[in-house]
This record gives C-alpha cells, sequence and structure tokens, in this order.
C-alpha cells in the first residue's frame, strides 16, 4: 500500500515536471521574439539591397537603351560606306561640319556630295517645330539604305544623280539628291547597281518634371512627318523615354579662342558631340541617386556635309 | 514538446535561409546586370576615344586605363571612374589588337569582355 502511494506521488510528480513553469514559458517567449525580429530585420535589410540593386540595374539598362539608340542614329548620319568612292574621301575635300537647317525643306533639284550628320540645336531658334522648348536639342540627318534598312511608305528619297546615267556615261563628281517620293521602291529608270535610300530628321529633346505633363522628365523625340502629302513638316514630339532627370550637351568641335570667341574647329576629322544624361531612380520611394552617364558620340571620320 | 518546437523553429530558419540566400542571389544578378552595363559603356566610350583622338583601340586603352603617373594622356571622360567602379577592373591591351577588360563578380569569379578595332 505504501509502496502504490509513494508510485503515485512519484507519477504525479513527474507529470508535473514535463510541463513549462511560467517563467521558463516567458524566457522562451522573449527568446524567440528576440531571434524573430532579429531575422525579420535582417531579411528586411536584404530585401531592401536587393531591392536597390534591382534598380540600379533598372537604371543602368534604361541608360543602355538611350545611348544604343544614339549610337545606332549617329552610325546613320552619314551616307553608308558602300555608297562612298574613295575619291572624295580624301584630305583634300575634307570639309567643315555643318548640317543643313532643320527648318528648311529639301530641294529637288539641290544636289550634294555629302549628306546626313549630326549636331546641337538651339530650339528657340526653331520655329517649325511644334511645340518647341527653349534649350538645345540633338539634330539627326540620317541616310537609311534601301530596301533593307529604309522601311515603306512615303518620305524623302535620296538617289544618286548617276542613277539615271547611261552605262558609258559618267559624271565626274559624285553628287546626291532629295526629293518626296509615295513610296522607297527603286527609282524608276535607275541603274540596277545605284544605291537608294531613305533621307530621316530628327530631333531629340528634354523636357523637365516641371513642364512635361506626365509628373517626370522625359527625354523626347520629333521627327519629319512620313504623310502621304509632299509638304515639309515636322511631327508633334513623341515621348521617348521616361525619367531622365537631366540632359546635357555638348559641341566637342567648338572651342573658345583666348578671346572668348567662339569658334568651330576646320579639321577633316569626325564630329563628336558629348551627352551627358542623368538616369532618374525607377521607383520615387528608392532613395537612390541619379545615375550619371556621360558618352562621346562619334561620326566616322570621314568629311560630312558641308 | 521539444520535438515539435525544434521542428517549427527548423521549418522556420529553413525557410528564412532561403528567403535569404534567394535575396542574395537577386542582389548578385542585378549586381553582375549593372556591372555589364557598366563595362559595355566603358567599352563603347573607349571606341569612340580611340575614333575621336584618331589612335587604336589598343593605345586607348593603354593612355586611358590606370596611369603610373597618375595622368591620363587623352581626354578619357568617364573612363576611369567606371573602371573604378568595377571590383579590381583592369583594362589590358593585347598585341593581337583586343582591348579585354576583367573585374571580379560577387561570387568572386572573374568576368571578362573583350574587343577589338575589327568591331567597332
Amino acid at each position: 500500500m505504501t509502496s502504490t502511494i509513494s508510485h503515485c506521488c512519484v507519477r504525479l510528480s513527474d507529470q508535473r515536471l514535463s510541463g513549462f513553469s511560467l517563467i521558463e514559458c516567458l524566457v522562451v517567449n522573449a527568446l524567440a521574439l528576440v531571434l524573430l525580429s532579429i531575422l525579420l530585420t535582417a531579411s528586411a535589410d536584404m530585401i531592401s539591397a536587393a531591392q536597390k540593386a534591382g534598380d540600379r540595374s533598372e537604371q543602368a539598362i534604361r541608360a543602355r537603351q538611350v545611348f544604343d539608340f544614339l549610337d545606332s542614329l549617329v552610325r546613320t548620319a552619314q551616307l553608308p560606306d558602300t555608297w562612298i568612292t574613295d575619291d572624295i574621301t580624301s584630305e583634300g575635300e575634307a570639309v567643315q561640319y555643318s548640317l543643313m537647317d532643320p527648318c528648311k525643306e529639301f530641294g529637288a533639284v539641290v544636289t550634294q556630295p555629302h549628306w546626313g550628320g549630326f549636331g546641337i540645336v538651339e530650339l528657340a531658334n526653331l520655329s517649325c517645330l511644334p511645340g518647341a522648348d527653349t534649350g538645345v536639342g540633338l539634330y539627326v540627318e540620317q541616310v537609311l539604305p534601301c530596301p533593307d534598312e529604309c522601311g515603306e511608305g512615303a518620305g524623302y528619297q535620296i538617289v544618286s544623280t548617276q542613277c539615271h546615267l547611261h552605262r558609258e556615261q559618267t559624271i565626274e563628281e559624285f553628287q546626291w539628291q532629295v526629293s518626296w517620293e509615295k513610296n522607297m521602291e527603286r527609282p524608276h529608270r535607275c541603274l540596277e547597281s545605284a544605291a537608294w535610300g531613305r533621307v530621316q530628321r530628327i530631333v531629340l529633346r528634354h523636357r523637365s518634371a516641371e513642364d512635361s505633363i506626365e509628373g517626370v522628365a522625359v527625354l523626347r523625340l520629333q521627327q519629319i512627318a512620313q504623310g502621304l502629302e509632299a509638304t515639309y513638316r515636322w511631327s508633334q514630339p513623341e515621348t521617348m523615354v521616361l525619367g531622365i532627370d537631366a540632359w546635357q550637351l555638348s559641341d566637342l568641335n567648338r572651342f573658345s579662342d583666348l578671346t572668348g570667341k567662339e569658334a568651330r574647329l576646320t579639321s577633316g576629322r569626325s564630329h563628336a558631340v558629348r551627352v551627358k544624361a542623368i538616369i532618374g531612380p525607377p521607383r520615387s520611394e528608392t532613395a537612390l541617386p541619379g545615375l550619371a552617364i556621360e558618352r562621346l558620340l562619334v561620326s566616322a571620320g570621314r568629311p560630312t556635309r558641308g | 514538446m521539444w520535438i515539435d518546437y525544434a521542428i517549427a523553429a527548423s521549418i522556420g530558419f529553413a525557410g528564412l535561409l532561403g528567403l535569404m540566400q534567394l535575396t542574395g542571389e537577386l542582389t548578385a544578378l542585378s549586381m553582375s546586370a549593372y556591372q555589364l552595363t557598366m563595362a559595355g559603356f566603358l567599352l563603347d566610350e573607349l571606341a569612340a576615344v580611340s575614333s575621336w583622338e584618331g589612335v587604336s583601340l589598343t593605345s586607348a586603352a593603354q593612355l586611358c586605363g590606370p596611369s603610373e603617373w597618375g595622368t591620363q594622356a587623352l581626354h578619357c571622360g568617364m573612363i576611369e571612374a567606371w573602371l573604378r567602379a568595377l571590383p579590381q577592373g583592369d583594362l589590358s591591351a593585347a598585341a593581337d589588337g583586343w582591348v579585354s577588360l576583367t573585374w571580379q563578380q560577387m561570387d568572386g569569379s572573374l568576368m571578362v569582355i573583350t574587343r577589338s578595332d575589327a568591331s567597332n
């Protein structure tokens, strides 16, 4: 009997030992909370770091897209290499770099040895551009060879003046002329070997967040309209990229002499424009500074139109 | 009961470790994309500088890379700054006209991209 009671007491005592006291529970809970808060803080920091790295990468990729587009514009801002004969690239014909006025229509009777180019324009001086702002823009005159790169539809077509010559005829200087055409098919009665293409003009300009209807700073693109009518006019500006906080252009062919007067380099070397863009963070809540990218846009080392 | 606690805690830890690994890998991927984009900018700018200055790409790489004398013979724009932004970034020119840009990625491996005058 005694042993039974004793056994019963031991069992009771064992049952009490298998639980937790209040103090133990509190300590365990406190430890669990501390551990959980440390882990949550650490993971929140890691998520924030990953988000920042992702935003930084997105800024860089957006910058890359902008500058790849600018590079592609500059690459086509001249007559294609296959159209150029060696004799006109000699040093003797090295010409000063100047672009045709963006507001001046292509004259069908005007022939020139060079077309295409790029440069900086004062927007306030360009009355032909709808919605013109102040400041500067990047003006590009592209020459896109047909039929591969020029697309379809009406536009300004460039052909060699040798296009309509008979096989036995030659003219001393290679000249090109531009005229409005309803499509970009091969010009009629043109020699098979003759090259032709489309001439396109583009202006890129920046609009600050205050002036923009989107509420963010944007880069805008404007080009000569490709409607069916032959009227020379510029289209309304379109938003090309959002979030370009700043945009600066400087012409490397211009320099100030000792008197402070601005002059232009007269060598027949490449033409170059330095572009600096500050790409804003993709999300405003990310405390990330703008990514400043500065690039040199250089034309091929060949004289362009004078 | 202890076993229940241990199982719950280990599941929680495993989940958090998985989350940390995932965010770590996302960060590494984003950093790689950023560094690769910057490296692309660097080589593009180097090609533009070489074209503008009328020198070969290898000469431009030698003149724009970090100089022992602390000066650069060319106006190299942001090339030096971008090179510093790449961990252990190194620009080297080979005799065959190729320029290679090397840097260390987050996982410690080396990334190399190359360019030549012909690809300009």
